[in-house]
């Protein structure tokens, strides 16, 4: 649902791409789905802008046990 | 001695193993205690008395033939019914589970009973862990020790007002979201949030794969490091599990306990998100738990950090898809039998798209860099409430699946979830009771694996505050 996901067509999309799961919803379910989505879409734009390609989440696990075992503060 | 259920989880082992108190007689202590309780609470999904009665004698009798079985010799303990036992029913809080047998034990169990702790039940949860205020539409809610009208957080809501009550010594959590912290929080006692891969989470129910950590609630510091002490550390069966060398966490307790022990010791308040919006009367308690830091050695500063309101968003985007994709089947062939608001819930994961879902994992490096680099050089350890506001009242929480849900239990979260995303070890410290008689506390954050400087500094705030060792009114 990249765009705006409150818009009417990206909701109609959103109960699309749910009843293609498999799983049934209501208009209601739909709205709030979409609202959660705008929330995430709108927190994530500027925390993950450009994201190389080198940014995995292994770097992420490396970093947490990294920074123990460097020694930071212990 | 009296009220054998007052003793600290350290005391009650060592009278045990010094034969002072029998196992039995204390488990006898806090199963009458249960049934005492039990209805006003709702803390207890089954009891299971025969045999950790059973189990006490065989306890009493290792004392007699000069046998230790470990720091947790002889003490009742009991867990939030989401940690398999094999050939015992774990229900996961939920009518979709009520009946599963696992066939495999978890990790954090098998520790627990090697080092001579003693079941005494399984514990009140939020549906599957989803929920922060301690709402069961299948097992009943869970009541707030200190006043049945409150909530007591969740998910992990069972464990939390057991302790508070003293019902049990010490219980396991989890915490994906804040639910170990949340309920230590709203009940009184202190509670772990480890450091995500240093508990092993093999044989716990899953979350979400990338948040799921595994903690444990106590009274007090020193007990929750005792208990912390023994279910850390590396595990084979789980593929996530951390090989960093633990450190000594019940010798970081027993370090605070000098004068002036925080020597050096720089304690930081943020200076936006966390305290923005926060009740005058928490602001106070957590103001004077810095003053009591302070007197014993540490340095406060003021310390910048990022947009952790986006951070407390963003993990939306692992946790709902990563649960959504484990529930899959049941939301399509029994969506019925889940609560309103869990079904809601999960239905958000079915929305992320897939390349927010895994630029959300990537980004997480990135974040706790920055979070490391800007924040935690500035200070050893972080200073946030863990609430930054008095307990609410389930009423003021009963929100369902409504529209009004996302806010309600968003502003609950909103102040954990963030170190959820960044993977760092977080504690819940009891600081005292807002005006309605509903306990408050301050939430300590640290560097990856630095659980044992969130011990000590806990365990010094308890040495310098005379800690809050007061009961509820039960």
């Amino acid at each position: 649902m990249s765009g705006p996901a409150g818009g009417v067509a990206s909701r109609a999309a959103l109960e699309r791409v749910i009843a293609d799961i498999g799983v049934n919803v209501n208009a209601d379910d739909v709205d709030a789905v979409a609202r959660s989505l705008e929330r995430i879409q709108t927190a994530a734009a500027p925390l993950l802008q450009s994201l190389s390609f080198d940014e995995t989440s292994e770097r992420y696990y490396r970093l947490l046990e990294a920074d123990a075992l460097d020694g930071a503060g212990r | 001695m009296n009220d054998v259920t007052t003793l600290t989880l350290r005391e009650a082992a060592a009278a045990i193993s010094q034969g002072r108190l029998r196992s039995e007689a204390l488990v006898e202590a806090c199963l009458d205690r249960i049934e005492r309780l039990q209805p006003a609470l709702n803390c207890f999904i089954r009891v299971t008395a025969a045999d950790a009665l059973a189990k006490a004698r065989m306890a009493d009798q290792a004392v007699k033939a000069g046998h230790s079985l470990g720091p947790l010799h002889g003490v009742p303990l009991a867990h939030k019914d989401m940690f398999y036992r094999a050939g015992e029913v774990c229900s996961c809080g939920s009518k979709i589970r009520a009946d599963f047998v696992p066939d495999h034990t978890a990790t954090v169990l098998s520790k627990l009973d090697a080092a001579g702790g003693i079941e005494l039940g399984r514990l009140n949860m939020a549906e599957f862990a989803m929920g922060p205020t301690g709402h069961n539409d299948h097992f009943g809610r869970c009541r707030n020790p200190w006043n049945v009208e409150h909530i007591t957080g969740g998910s992990s809501s069972g464990s939390g007002a057991a302790v508070a009550a003293g019902l049990a010594f010490g219980a396991l959590g989890s915490d994906t979201g804040g639910s170990v912290r949340l309920p230590a929080a709203a009940c009184g006692v202190v509670g772990i949030k480890p450091t995500l891969g240093c508990v092993s989470r093999y044989g716990t129910m899953p979350l979400s794969q990338s948040l799921d950590c595994i903690g444990v609630l106590a009274r007090n510091v020193g007990d929750c490091a005792r208990l912390f002490s023994v279910i850390a550390g590396a595990d084979a069966r789980d593929g996530m599990s951390s090989r960093v060398p633990l450190l000594d966490y019940v010798r970081s307790v027993d370090d605070a306990a000098a004068a002036g022990s925080l020597a050096g010791v720089r304690i930081g308040v943020p200076d936006r998100y966390y305290y923005d919006g926060i009740d005058p009367e928490v602001a106070e308690l957590l103001a004077a738990s810095r003053v009591v830091l302070e007197k014993q050695g540490a340095k406060i500063v003021d310390v910048p950090i990022g947009d952790h309101g986006a951070l407390n968003d963003l993990s939306n985007a692992i946790l709902w898809p990563e649960a959504a994709g484990l529930h899959l089947q049941w939301l399509r062939e029994r969506p019925q039998d889940y609560a309103p608001q869990t079904r809601a819930r999960l239905l958000v994961g079915l929305g992320v798209p897939a390349t927010l879902y895994v630029e959300a994992v990537r980004g997480r490096a990135r974040l706790l860099e920055e979070f490391l680099r800007e924040t935690l050089s500035a200070c050893d350890v972080l200073h946030v409430p863990v609430l930054k506001r008095s307990v609410p009242t389930a009423a003021e929480t009963d929100v369902g699946g409504s529209a009004a849900m996302s806010q309600v239990l968003g502003q609950i979260v909103a102040n954990t979830r963030p170190f959820n995303l960044l993977g760092v070890p977080g504690l819940s410290v009891p600081i005292g009771f807002t005006r309605n008689r509903l306990p408050q506390a301050m939430q300590l954050v640290a560097r990856p694996f630095r659980e044992d400087l969130l011990f000590r500094v806990g365990a010094a705030y308890e040495a310098g505050s005379g800690g809050h060792a007061e009961r509820p009114p039960l």
